[in-house]
């Protein structure tokens, strides 16, 4: 499909320019709401990595964002560690190491069940955040974090996380496209075939969620730099919500729909809070007229538009 | 003996689904299982290939205990199995499918970093030209024709290069011609492979062309064995399935 391949040249070419072009048009009020659009954007993906490509509904992926947010902020504020790079490593792996213990109880549950212990695991990390408060700080969380350097000011932080954001999206995109991507798609497809074909599907349901939690653990130690700290909010259900929403906004089936969700999610909720305190509200009118009237979300939207099959899981 | 079952036993319930069934099958055979609905071919077909676990019972294949192993095990070691209710990836298309079953018979399932549409493709073409997919190799599994799905269902089986091939109900739902071509196509695949075949059908037409061997199933146990011209003279089958007549 050549005109398709240039398509996505083009428009990847045209969002390339405006993001770079973003920070120098735009106030650092908004270059700060892109920044978080960007870290929510790679949360969005990491988790439809394992709810588009393998069939997985986590509804606790905000103990992984969580788990690297206080990883960073601990290493930057309780050791001598300064090298924020590193920091970058350690903290997803930290994520990872979660989704590796959670994987093990939850690989073998498939839909509503998954999601249920997903959850219930998320909202025990935010107990043991709130009760922690030597490590965590509790409640208030850890604030202050300083990131020295080329991370101080608001276009700094912006470059540095577009950077990550698209380093982690093209890794994403191999994997996805790799051989393991494939077989996912079919245990999501068909988990009882999927056997037929000797295919393990626990296994590569769990590794599909270790690979998953390290992404999004990414997003969660980019958060730190975004607020200068980490806070237990980030475990409660409500942030995985929110993950769960910006993939069916997007588009499960899309691997840039988390990018759109991401973008009007966030771009929503600002300027409808400058109206009103009933965002809440509207997000929740908002999220049922998706799941009712266009389940395949809005790139889902776009590819009916543009006379294409909304469900095939492409680009 | 390539592919034993002693006294196997499945209960559900009550229901004494597989009531002590022992049978062989020679390796290059095609063997068939037939009986009337609710004999428990399906149920035998589970229980022989890791969908469900016997109650009691061995099944041996090349030698090996394979009795209670899961699917994936028992797949791996070499027995495929093709479902009667048509069981493909509906949302992936009919490349993508056999694309999938190849990579995992290759073991390459976990490989996190090439491109999967550019490796194999050779061996996939070849398998889709076999099962005669070839001009549909880009249409969603779940849009094609009954016949084409059961095609791509034998495909799929096949991609694993078993050395038995237990096809459940491979015409099942299809017209005369659609029957004819399909049968004829998995002929030429049993020649160009030379794997030993397991066959589950209801058409009796079917069994009596390519049958070397047949076991008669009903209500749960084997009530009949031995080759066409036997089975066709045997008295019990013939009241039993055939209705009284040859």
């Amino acid at each position: 499909m050549p005109g398709r391949g240039k398509f996505i040249w083009v428009s990847s070419g045209v969002a390339a320019v405006i993001l770079i072009a973003l920070p120098f048009v735009l106030s650092r009020f908004w270059v700060g709401i892109f920044t978080e659009i960007l870290i929510m954007a790679l949360a969005g993906m990491s988790l439809n990595f394992l709810l588009g490509y393998a069939g997985c509904l986590s509804f606790g992926h905000g103990a992984f964002f969580a788990t690297a947010a206080y990883t960073t902020a601990i290493l930057m504020t309780k050791t001598g560690l300064s090298q924020y790079l590193i920091v970058l490593l350690l903290a997803p792996i930290m994520a990872a190491l979660l989704g590796a213990i959670i994987g093990v109880l939850v690989s073998r549950l498939y839909a509503f069940y998954y999601a249920i212990m997903t959850c219930a695991f998320t909202m025990v990390l935010w107990s043991v955040i709130r009760r922690w408060r030597d490590m965590t700080g509790g409640d208030s969380g850890i604030v202050g974090v300083k990131f020295r350097g080329l991370l101080e000011g608001t276009n700094d932080v912006y470059f540095f996380t577009l950077a990550i954001v698209v380093v982690c999206a093209v890794i994403l995109w191999v994997i996805g496209n790799s051989p393991f991507g494939w077989t996912l798609r079919a245990i999501r497809e068909n988990p009882v075939r999927s056997s037929f074909t000797s295919i393990d599907v626990v296994k590569h349901r769990y590794l599909a969620l270790i690979v998953s939690s390290f992404f999004c653990g990414v997003a969660g130690s980019l958060h730190v730099i975004y607020t200068f700290g980490a806070f237990p909010e980030l475990a409660f259900w409500t942030k995985s919500g929110d993950i769960v929403t910006i993939c069916i906004l997007g588009g499960i089936n899309s691997f840039f729909g988390p990018i759109i969700g991401s973008m009007v999610l966030i771009l929503l909720e600002t300027f409808i809070t400058s109206y009103t305190l009933y965002w809440p509200f509207i997000l929740g009118v908002i999220i049922c007229a998706v799941v009712l009237l266009m389940p395949q979300g809005i790139m889902g939207l776009a590819r009916v538009f543009s006379g294409k099959k909304p469900e095939e899981m492409s680009s | 003996m390539f592919f034993e079952v002693v006294n196997l036993q499945k209960s559900f319930g009550g229901l004494k689904a597989t009531n002590n069934v022992s049978l062989h099958i020679k390796q290059g055979d095609i063997c068939s299982l037939i009986g009337p609905n609710g004999a428990g071919k399906t149920t035998f077909f589970n229980l022989i290939t890791g969908h469900i676990k016997p109650d009691a019972g061995q099944v041996l294949f090349q030698g090996e205990d394979i009795t209670g192993k899961p699917a994936m095990a028992i797949t791996r070691k070499g027995i495929a199995r093709s479902f009667q209710i048509v069981n493909i990836f509906p949302q992936l298309t009919v490349y993508e499918n056999i694309m999938v079953a190849v990579l995992s018979q290759k073991r390459r399932s976990f490989n996190f970093l090439h491109p999967a549409k550019k490796i194999e493709t050779g061996e996939i073409d070849r398998l889709l030209e076999s099962i005669g997919l070839t001009r549909q190799k880009n249409m969603l599994g779940g849009q094609l024709s009954h016949g084409n799905q059961k095609r791509l269902e034998v495909g799929i089986a096949l991609a694993m290069k078993p050395k038995l091939l237990a096809l459940d109900e491979p015409t099942s739902g299809m017209a005369v011609e659609e029957k004819a071509a399909i049968l004829e196509t998995i002929k030429s695949l049993i020649r160009a492979t030379g794997c030993t075949v397991l066959l589950c059908e209801h058409d009796m037409s079917v069994i009596f062309e390519v049958s070397d061997y047949i076991w008669v199933l009903h209500n749960g146990a084997i009530v009949a064995n031995g080759t066409i011209e036997e089975i066709k003279n045997n008295e019990v089958v013939q009241r039993v399935y055939l209705g009284g007549r040859a």
